[in-house]
Parts: structure tokens; C-alpha cells; sequence
């Protein structure tokens, strides 16, 4: 009896199991494979390079680049997105005329295509034709009416940053709006029996309340930060003169661009590696922090 | 439970079935030598459907002439504007049901040494075409395709400005700088190239390749093998011109952020005098355009006293896959395509210049006369194919010199030789 039954679960299973072969294990493994070789995409062969790739790799002063823009892009992010997600959550969780509206317009861009997005906000900053500029202009802020913030080093990846702030706000102020709502009232209404003012409340109730909020929405955010490409390759394509690189930008010139997807594929074993390592400490640190509150 | 037993695993065959079918297919048949071509002249021939994948339009008056003629073939066009060789290389990869497509030389010879292109050497037709765009589509000695069209890489120029301060278009360097600095002083930017659209940045550069070429005609595939390297003398001056027009400031400042439709923008509203770009831009200068008479010269990188050479691109090599299910009915289009007749029919229709002998249109643009007697009273070159990893570290270093924040040309060399070296 309890063999026809396990017979029947794996015979279920089985469907599930292949298409998880098929299109998860398979391509990984097989990608694990070919970062050690010198595999050039176009058929299934490649030679054994062992250690090479990746040694290159770590040699290569575009990973250097890389590795600065993803940091930069997660902290500024992180520190920019989540703040102001929390504030508008706090806001927005009242009774407020229109709230509905404003949640709506605020949440909106979360739902658009990345794509299109990219596009629109490179013309908006496009200097001499853009919005931007003109708005700037118009304001009489000449300075930064001549601004080229995709053009300039120093400046684009910050501009970049901007666009995934601006697109993702909602987004993270509808999981902490969620988050407030699991807060029990009669906590804050206590507090202000003690003579607790909002200040208070907010930094000794809100905030710690929110902690399991603040983790998955903290540890989406840098995942997705740290494997970035959409916004950087239609906006910047990395450029200009590699100042916004990133490893998704890198892996696709690579991959697609210079026939060494073998090359490519090590590039994306080590980001692997990276963001599983950082979204370990980022969970194990949050953890700490919840259990301590 | 019998009955259960049976159900679940009728339901579980069924389910693994429909997945396997789905998986399946897809490949373009193994067929390479005609074993499923129609139209072999006996009886009604079965209707075939060719597929054509290009990155630019193409000639739809051609098409439908083309279809009016064989009506058992229709063509079916796949257009494919941004990230072509991305896709191509995807769906050659996954031997996709692909028949005719555009490529550009710097992809031949990979996918020649994967065996993935159909042979055309020896092909009657090929005659039809200029020697030079039939050796852009040859890989040791095959010939896989003849390049299709050609175009002039080009200063576009302002000619109202031109005319107000009296300048005569620049034939050589000394005469380039000289009508930049005139411009200059009158609050006008001389030059515009953005920096976003990397590939839009090369023309001023790139139009060194002629004059290398001039001096010897083998010396890109030199360069690809390693007998000759971009830190050997001939190659010193390469950046120099760009170099010297950003650091007298003959661009428009701050416009490195710019793609290229935006570059075309600020042109058309009269910012900058010159654009440099390729005639395949014609298109964006229809003779409705009447913000300012628009003319074209050739980037003019030589001394003065010595000759010009008008640099050419002729980079959409018409191929097609080794697995086509029919390869008959693509050397017919391929045939087709090469009458003189029928190519000026194309030139016209896609106001571009084409590589067969007499096939180029002389009135597919307002300025196509002026482009033609700038073409036929110089030396033309053929630009030529950098091997893959050239780009992605080329164009960098142009947007570098366009910042002014580049190391010193023998250092960008040696940086573009590092990237040679991956290739060899």
C-alpha cells in the first residue's frame, strides 16, 4: 500500500520535476559548466579552461567598475527608496481627501515597462531636448538646465539611480503600507495616554514594527540592485566610457557582442556567488534586529 | 482505486506528452541541398514562404515585383530595428526556421567557422556586383553573400550656415579646421556626435580606415591575425583627429549624453553646423525637410595637396542559413535582387545606394547628386570589419576623447591591441 502511494506522489511530481529541469537545473548546471571553457556560443563545444575565466575576471578593470556601480546603485537606492517609501506609507495610511488617488499615481510607474521607462526619462534628461532641461530653464536654474546627466561620468549612474528610485517608491510604500496595518492600534493609542508624541511613536513603535516589512523589502531591493541591467542598458548601454558598467551590462557585451559567453558566463557565477553572500548578511543582520525588538 | 490508479496515471501521461510536444520543433529541418524545394518546373509548384530578416527596411516595390513573378513565393520580411545581432545570433544558435538574413561582416567569419551559412560561391549572379561587395562576403575564399548597399560616411552639413559666413565646403584637414574655427567665433557649435549611441561616434575616426587601406589593402586581415598590430606606426595618427577637434572645443558642449535620434534633433533645429554619420541617414533629410538646405562632403582626414578618400559602408552581407528549407527558392530572390533593373528599383525605393554595377538610382534623394559626384571624382575604401572585441573598446575610448578625460593615444592604442589580442 504505502509503495502504490509513493509511486503515485512521484508520478505527480514528475511533471513538475522535469520543468524544473528543464528550465532551471539544466541551464544552470550547464552554465556552472561552460564559465570553465572557452565555450564562443555557437555550438555545444568548448575546451576545458579551468580557472581562467575567472581569473580574468577578477583582473579585468571593468569588474572593479562593476562592482563600485552595484554598491553605489543598492546603497543609494536602499537609503533614497526605502526612506522616502516608509514616509509616503505613513502618510498615505491616513484618512486622507484624495489618498486613494495619490497611492494610485505614486504605486503606477511600478507597473510600467522598465523599457519604456528607460526611454522616456533618457529624452527627459536629454540636454537641449529634453524636459529636464527645458523645466530647469524655465525655473531659471541655468546650471542645471546645461546639465548632461547621462553624459557625465560622475553623474549618470546617480542619474540612473533616480529612474529605479522613481519607478520602485510605490511599490516598497505598498509593502510597509501593509506593514502598518498589521500594527495594532491600542499600541499607539497607549502611547499617547504615556504622552507620546509622533516623533516617538514613529521611532519607537512604527519603525520597529515594521521591521519584517522593512527586511523583504530591503533584501528585494538589493538583489535586484545588485543584478541590474534593464534601466543601465537602455539608458546608459554602460557608457559613457564605462562609468555606469554593471555585471548584467557586461555579462550581455560578452555574451552577445564579443563571442565569449564562456568569459560572460564566469562573470555571472561570481555575481551569483556575490549576491547570495550579501543577501545572507543583509537577512542575518535584519534577523538580529527584528528578534531584538 | 484501481480506476484511480489508472485515471492519475492516464492524466500524468497526458501531461508529460503535452509537454514534450511543446518542447519539441522548431528546427529549421536538416534539409541543405534542395531535397524540399518546389518549383522544379513540373506541374504546379507548392507555395513556398521565404523568410528575410534585415535591419533596415527594405524594398517593398522589389517584393511585390519579385512576387508577381514567381507567385508560388511570397517573402515574408522580418525587420528587426535594434539589437540584430543579438537576435540573429539567438536564433542561429537555436537553428530557427530562418531563411535569408542580413549580416554584418564582423559576424561572417564566426559564423562561416561554424558552418551555419549557406555557400554562394561560384554563383552566376554574383557577377552583377562590385568586386569589393563580393570580398566583404567572402571567408577564405567563400563566398556566402554580396554585401547589398553602400553608404558614404559623411559630414551632413548646414548649408545655410555655410552660405551666411561664406565657407566653402572642407576638402582637407587644414580646410575642416579652418571652417570649424570660422563657425566657432560666429556662436555656433561646428560639430555634433552625441556619445550615447556609441557607434554614431566612430564616423570622424573610423574614416582613418580608407587611408590605411589605401596604403595597403590587406591590412585589416593583418591586423586580425597579428602580423600587424594597432601600436605600430601606420596606426599612430588614428585617434589624432578626434582628439584635436574636442580639444579645441569644435563639439557641442555638453551633448555626450545624447542618443542618436536626439543628435539628429538638435541638428535639425540648427544648433550645430556639421553632423558626421553614414548616408543611410538620408532618410531623416526627406525633401519636405525644410528647417535649412541640408548638403553632404566626405570626412576629410587628409593634407591638403594629398587625395581625399570617401570612406564606405557596405555592411548588410545578404546571406542565409545552411539549414533553409529552400535553397533554390533563395538563390532565385538572390538572382532577382542582382538585375540591374530590379536593384534600381530598390535604390529608389529605399533612396539608398546599392553594390550592383549600375544599379544605383541617380535621383533617390535631393542631394543624391552631389553624394554621387562625391564618390565617383574620389578614392573610395570599404570600411572594414574589426573582429568582435574591438567594439566594446573602441567605442568607450571614443566617448573618453569626446570628455576630454582619455590617456595619451599611444596608451589607447595599446588598450585596442589588448583587445585584438582576444580574437586572435
Amino acid at each position: 500500500m504505502k509503495i502504490i502511494t509513493l509511486r503515485t506522489y512521484l508520478l505527480f511530481l514528475a511533471p513538475a520535476f522535469l520543468l524544473f529541469a528543464l528550465f532551471y537545473a539544466a541551464p544552470i548546471l550547464s552554465g556552472f559548466y561552460y564559465g570553465f571553457t572557452d565555450w564562443k556560443g555557437l555550438s555545444f563545444s568548448a575546451n576545458w579552461t579551468g580557472l581562467d575565466n575567472f581569473v580574468a575576471v577578477f583582473n579585468d578593470p571593468l569588474f572593479t567598475t562593476a562592482l563600485r556601480n552595484i554598491l553605489i546603485l543598492s546603497v543609494v537606492v536602499l537609503l533614497v527608496q526605502h526612506t522616502l517609501a516608509i514616509l509616503l506609507a505613513v502618510v498615505l495610511d491616513q484618512k486622507l481627501k484624495g489618498v486613494s488617488w495619490m497611492r494610485a499615481v505614486i504605486f503606477y510607474p511600478a507597473i510600467l515597462n522598465t523599457v519604456v521607462i528607460g526611454y522616456v526619462w533618457s529624452y527627459m534628461y536629454s540636454p537641449f531636448v529634453g524636459f529636464l532641461p527645458k523645466l530647469f530653464e524655465l525655473l531659471g536654474l541655468k546650471q542645471l538646465a546645461a546639465v548632461d546627466w547621462l553624459g557625465r561620468p560622475d553623474l549618470a549612474i546617480y542619474s540612473v539611480a533616480f529612474v529605479i528610485i522613481w519607478q520602485y517608491v510605490g511599490y516598497s510604500m505598498m509593502i510597509y503600507m501593509a506593514g502598518l496595518q498589521s500594527i495594532p492600534q491600542d499600541i499607539y493609542e497607549s502611547a499617547s495616554i504615556d504622552g507620546a508624541g509622533s516623533f516617538q511613536k514613529f521611532f519607537r513603535i512604527t519603525l520597529p514594527l515594521l521591521i519584517p516589512s522593512i527586511t523583504v523589502n530591503t533584501v528585494l531591493s538589493v538583489i535586484g540592485n545588485l543584478k541590474q541591467f534593464e534601466h543601465i542598458w537602455v539608458m546608459t548601454q554602460g557608457g559613457p566610457a564605462n562609468s555606469t558598467q554593471v555585471f548584467g551590462s557586461l555579462i550581455f557585451q560578452f555574451a552577445f557582442r564579443t563571442s565569449q559567453p564562456g568569459y560572460g558566463t564566469a562573470m555571472a557565477i561570481i555575481l551569483s556567488v556575490f549576491i547570495l553572500a550579501v543577501t545572507f548578511v543583509q537577512i542575518r543582520l535584519l534577523s538580529r534586529w527584528e528578534v531584538k525588538n | 482505486m484501481p480506476k484511480m490508479k489508472r485515471l492519475s496515471l492516464a492524466i500524468v501521461f497526458l501531461l508529460l506528452t503535452a509537454m514534450l510536444a511543446a518542447c519539441g520543433g522548431g528546427n529549421g529541418g536538416n534539409g541543405t541541398n534542395g531535397e524540399r524545394s518546389a518549383g522544379n518546373g513540373e506541374g504546379t509548384p507548392e507555395p513556398v514562404t521565404l523568410k528575410l530578416t534585415t535591419w533596415n527596411p527594405i524594398s517593398q516595390a522589389v517584393l511585390a515585383k519579385f512576387q508577381d513573378a514567381y507567385p508560388h513565393i511570397t517573402i515574408e520580411h522580418d525587420h528587426i530595428a535594434d539589437q540584430y545581432r543579438e537576435i540573429i545570433r539567438t536564433r542561429i544558435v537555436s537553428k530557427a526556421d530562418m531563411d535569408m538574413i542580413w549580416m554584418f561582416p564582423n559576424q561572417l567569419r564566426e559564423y562561416a567557422d561554424q558552418d551555419v551559412l549557406m555557400d554562394m560561391t561560384g554563383e552566376p549572379w554574383l557577377d552583377n556586383y562590385l568586386e569589393s561587395a563580393v570580398q566583404v562576403g567572402t571567408v577564405d575564399g567563400k563566398t556566402y553573400g554580396p554585401s547589398y548597399n553602400y553608404y558614404a560616411v559623411v559630414f551632413f552639413y548646414n548649408k545655410d550656415i555655410f552660405n551666411e559666413l561664406k565657407l566653402e565646403v572642407p576638402t582637407s584637414w587644414d580646410e575642416l579646421l579652418e571652417v570649424s574655427a570660422t563657425i566657432k567665433e560666429n556662436g555656433i557649435a561646428p560639430i555634433i556626435t552625441g556619445g550615447k549611441d556609441a557607434w554614431a561616434t566612430q564616423f570622424i575616426t573610423s574614416s582613418n580606415y580608407g587611408y590605411y587601406q589605401n596604403d595597403n589593402p590587406q591590412i585589416f586581415d593583418l591586423l586580425a591575425s597579428g602580423e600587424k598590430k594597432w601600436t605600430d606606426p601606420e596606426f599612430a595618427n588614428f585617434f589624432d583627429p578626434l582628439i584635436e577637434l574636442a580639444d579645441k572645443g569644435y563639439f557641442l558642449e555638453n551633448s555626450v549624453g545624447l542618443g542618436n535620434d536626439q543628435v539628429k534633433q538638435v541638428f535639425k533645429e540648427g544648433k550645430a553646423a556639421m553632423y558626421p554619420m553614414g548616408t543611410w541617414s538620408l532618410e531623416d533629410f526627406p525633401e519636405d525637410f525644410k528647417e535649412f538646405e541640408v548638403g553632404a562632403f566626405a570626412v576629410p582626414l587628409n593634407k591638403t595637396g594629398e587625395p581625399l578618400i570617401v570612406n564606405l559602408v557596405s555592411d548588410n552581407i545578404f546571406t542565409a542559413v545552411k539549414w533553409t528549407k529552400h535553397p533554390e527558392e533563395v538563390k532565385l530572390f538572390m538572382s532577382f535582387i542582382s538585375d540591374p533593373e530590379n536593384a534600381r528599383l530598390w535604390s529608389e525605393d529605399t533612396k539608398s545606394a546599392v553594390t550592383v554595377k549600375g544599379g544605383t538610382s541617380s535621383s533617390y534623394h535631393p542631394i543624391a547628386a552631389e553624394l554621387t559626384q562625391v564618390i565617383d571624382s574620389n578614392i573610395t575604401s570599404i570600411f572594414p570589419s574589426l573582429t568582435p572585441s574591438m567594439e566594446p573598446v573602441y567605442f568607450p575610448i571614443l566617448q573618453k576623447i569626446l570628455l576630454k578625460q582619455n590617456a595619451a593615444p599611444a596608451e589607447l592604442l595599446a588598450e585596442m591591441q589588448r583587445a585584438q589580442e582576444k580574437d586572435y
